[in-house]
C-alpha cells in the first residue's frame, strides 16, 4: 500500500471508531490487540484536540456543563478536524457549528456566546502592534483629519448580538448572580487587549457602527455615515474613549 | 499588577545564538513562566514548541523574557515531515519569523506525520520504514531546510503500532534521512526505550548503530505503563520522572555521543519547577561523569 493511502486510511481510523481492515492487514500483529494500540492514538488525537478546544470556551462550559460541551467539541472535531499544525486559532468557526447543533437548539444565544469566546481568544493571541498615542494624534494637522485612515489594532474585535451577551457573561463569571432575562434585548461588544489582558466592554450601537465604518473608510466618512443613522452620535466622547482604550493602530509601522 | 510594558519588546530581534553555557535544558511551559523567569536557574537552555508562539501577546512576551536569560531550542510539533502532502508554506513562514526574531541554537521536528488531506491531527503518527517513506520524509526535510535557510534536527518517534513490511530498521531510517538531507538527529532516549519495549527490539543496539556525527540534541522524558490483556504497552506521556532504565540508556548514549544538549521534557501533570530542575541536575551529573561537560560541536 502506498504511503498516501496508508495516511488517508489511518486518518479515517482516528476520526471514526471502526477498524479499517485493509490498514489492519499491513500492520504488525502483536500480543496486544490492534484496537487497543490504535486507541492510544485515537485518545491522543481526540483528547489533545478536545482539551485544546474546550479550554477556549470556559463560559460555554458554565452554561451547558462540561459533558455537554465535550459532546459538542467531539462532534465538531470529527466534522471539522484542524487544517493547520498550529492550534491557536482552531475552532474559529465553532459558533456556526453550535448554531446548527440540534441538541443545543433550545439555547438560541449559545452560538453568539461561542463567538464572543472565539473573538476573546483571537484577541489574546493577536499579533503585537503599536497603538496610536495621543501625541501621534495631536501631530496630525487638523486639515488632514478628515482623510485620516484610522485602523483598528489586530487585537480589536466587534460583536453585535440580539442577545444580552454582556449580562450572560457576567452571570457566568459570578456564581451569586441571578440568571439574566435572555429577552432583555441585544448588545454591542468591543473585545480588545490591553497590557496582554483581554477586556470585553459594552459599547453603544452608534459606537459599534462608527468603529465598523472605520474598517472600510477614512475618519470623516465614518463619522458622517454614523451621524446619518444616529444623529445623536457623540464623536468627541467616542474618540476619547477609544484613545483611552488604545484601540487604534499607529500608522506607518507594523 | 501589570508593569508598564513596551510592546516593541515583542517585535525586536535577538542576537545570534551561541552554544548553551551547559548542556542540559528544560521545556518552558505555561505553569513555569513566572518561576523560571524570575529565578536564576542552573540551566543551559530552554525549549518551547514554536506553534504556541505563532501569535502575539502574553506568550510572545514571556518567550522574549526567556530568550533574554537563556539560549533557546525551537522544537516543532506541526511540520508533519512524514506526510505525503508537502510541508505547509504558511506554517513554515510563521516558523521562520519566530526563528528570525528569537535566534534559537537548535530547530527541530519529528520523523512522523500528522496531516493527511485537509486534516491535521495534532499527533505524531507512525511511518512505515520503506524507501518510499524515506524519499517523502527527505523531500519535506529538504524543503524545510531550504525555506528556513538552516539545518534542522529530526527526532525519532514513540510508536504503538508497527508496519509489517519495512525496508530497513528505524535506526537505519534515521541515519539515512540525516545522510540524504544533511539534517541532524534529535535522539529521544525515552522514545528508543518505548520503541524497544513495544516492538521487541534492543534499545542498546539502536544507540550503538546511530551515527555519532548526526546527533545534535537528546531528549529525556517519563513514560507510562498501560496493562492490557495481560501485556504492557509503554506510552510516551511526558507526565512523570524519567525512569531508571531510561537513565541507564542515557548514560550509555552520553558515553557514545558526548555532552550533547539534553532536554528534560514534561508536558502534562506538571510538577513544581524544582522537581524538573532536579531531573536536569541528574542528567548533568551523568554528563560530568562520562563526558567532558563541553558541547563538542557547534549545533546550528
Amino acid at each position: 500500500m502506498r504511503l498516501n493511502e496508508i495516511q488517508t486510511r489511518f486518518k479515517g481510523m482516528m476520526l471514526a471508531p471502526e477498524t479499517d481492515d485493509a490498514l489492519a492487514d499491513i500492520l504488525e500483529t502483536s500480543d496486544i490487540p490492534l484496537t487497543r494500540r490504535m486507541d492510544v492514538y485515537r485518545n491522543n488525537v481526540m483528547s489533545g484536540l478536545g482539551n485544546a478546544l474546550s479550554a477556549n470556551f470556559p463560559l460555554l462550559e458554565k452554561l451547558v456543563g462540561r459533558d455537554f460541551l465535550s459532546s459538542m467539541v467531539r462532534a465538531y472535531i470529527v466534522a471539522h478536524p484542524p487544517t493547520s499544525g498550529c492550534l491557536t486559532f482552531y475552532g474559529h468557526d465553532f459558533d456556526q457549528f453550535v448554531a446548527d447543533f440540534s441538541p443545543a437548539a433550545h439555547l438560541p444565544y449559545l452560538a453568539d456566546m461561542a463567538k464572543l469566546e472565539i473573538l476573546g481568544n483571537q484577541s489574546y493571541h493577536a499579533k503585537d502592534d503599536e497603538a496610536l498615542s495621543a501625541q501621534n494624534l495631536a501631530d496630525i494637522p487638523a486639515d488632514r483629519l478628515e482623510e485620516l485612515e484610522l485602523k483598528l489594532r489586530e487585537s480589536v474585535y466587534l460583536l453585535q448580538s440580539p442577545w444580552p451577551l454582556h449580562a450572560i457573561r457576567a452571570y457566568c463569571l459570578d456564581d451569586k448572580m441571578n440568571a439574566p432575562d435572555i429577552h432583555s434585548g441585544g448588545t454591542c461588544l468591543l473585545v480588545h487587549r490591553l497590557h496582554f489582558d483581554v477586556e470585553i466592554v459594552e459599547i453603544s450601537v452608534d459606537e459599534y457602527k462608527f468603529l465598523n465604518a472605520l474598517k472600510a473608510q477614512p475618519l470623516g466618512q465614518a463619522v458622517v455615515e454614523t451621524l446619518t443613522t444616529y444623529p445623536d452620535f457623540d464623536f468627541e466622547n467616542t474618540l476619547q474613549r477609544c484613545m483611552k482604550l488604545q484601540l487604534f493602530l499607529k500608522p506607518g509601522k507594523n | 499588577m501589570v508593569t508598564r510594558i513596551n510592546h516593541e519588546n515583542n517585535l525586536n530581534k535577538f542576537p545570534p545564538a551561541t552554544l548553551p553555557s551547559q548542556p542540559v535544558g528544560i521545556g518552558l511551559r505555561y505553569p513555569y513562566y513566572k518561576d523560571a523567569l524570575e529565578t536564576d536557574l542552573e540551566l543551559g537552555w530552554l525549549e518551547v514548541h514554536p506553534e504556541n508562539y505563532f501569535g502575539g501577546g502574553t506568550h510572545r512576551h514571556f518567550l522574549s523574557e526567556a530568550r533574554k536569560k537563556y539560549q533557546l531550542s525551537l522544537h516543532g510539533v506541526g511540520l508533519s515531515l512524514g506526510s505525503t502532502d508537502p510541508v505547509s508554506e504558511t506554517h513554515l513562514q510563521s516558523f521562520k519569523e519566530l526563528i528570525e526574531i528569537f535566534q534559537p541554537f537548535n530547530v527541530s521536528d519529528h520523523a512522523s506525520w500528522s496531516a493527511s488531506g485537509n486534516a491535521h491531527l495534532n499527533d505524531l503518527l507512525p511511518l512505515p520504514y520503506t524507501h518510499e517513506t524515506l524519499d517523502t520524509l527527505c523531500l519535506n526535510i529538504t524543503r524545510t531546510q531550504e525555506f528556513l535557510g538552516r539545518k534542522i534536527l529530526v527526532e525519532n518517534p514513540s510508536t504503538y503500532v508497527a508496519f509489517a513490511e519495512n525496508d530497513m530498521t528505524e535506526y537505519q531510517f534515521m541515519n539515512r534521512a540525516a545522510e540524504m538531507t544533511g539534517c541532524g538527529l534529535l535522539l529521544d532516549i525515552n522514545n528508543i526505550y518505548v520503541q524497544a519495549h513495544n516492538h521487541g527490539y534492543d534499545a542498546w543496539e539502536y544507540i550503538e548503530n546511530i551515527n555519532t556525527r548526526h546527533v545534535g540534541e537528546m531528549h529525556l522524558a517519563g513514560h507510562s505503563e498501560h496493562k492490557t490483556t495481560g501485556k504492557t504497552i509503554l506510552i510516551d506521556t511526558h507526565n512523570r520522572p524519567v525512569r531508571g532504565e531510561v537513565w541507564d540508556l542515557y548514560e550509555f548514549a552520553v558515553r557514545r555521543f558526548g555532552a550533547i544538549p539534553t532536554l528534560i521534557e514534561w508536558d502534562q501533570d506538571f510538577p513544581t519547577l524544582d522537581i524538573l530542575v532536579a531531573e536536569a541536575d541528574k542528567a548533568r551529573a551523568i554528563i560530568r561523569n562520562f563526558a567532558e561537560e563541553r558541547i563538542p560541536h557547534a549545533a546550528e
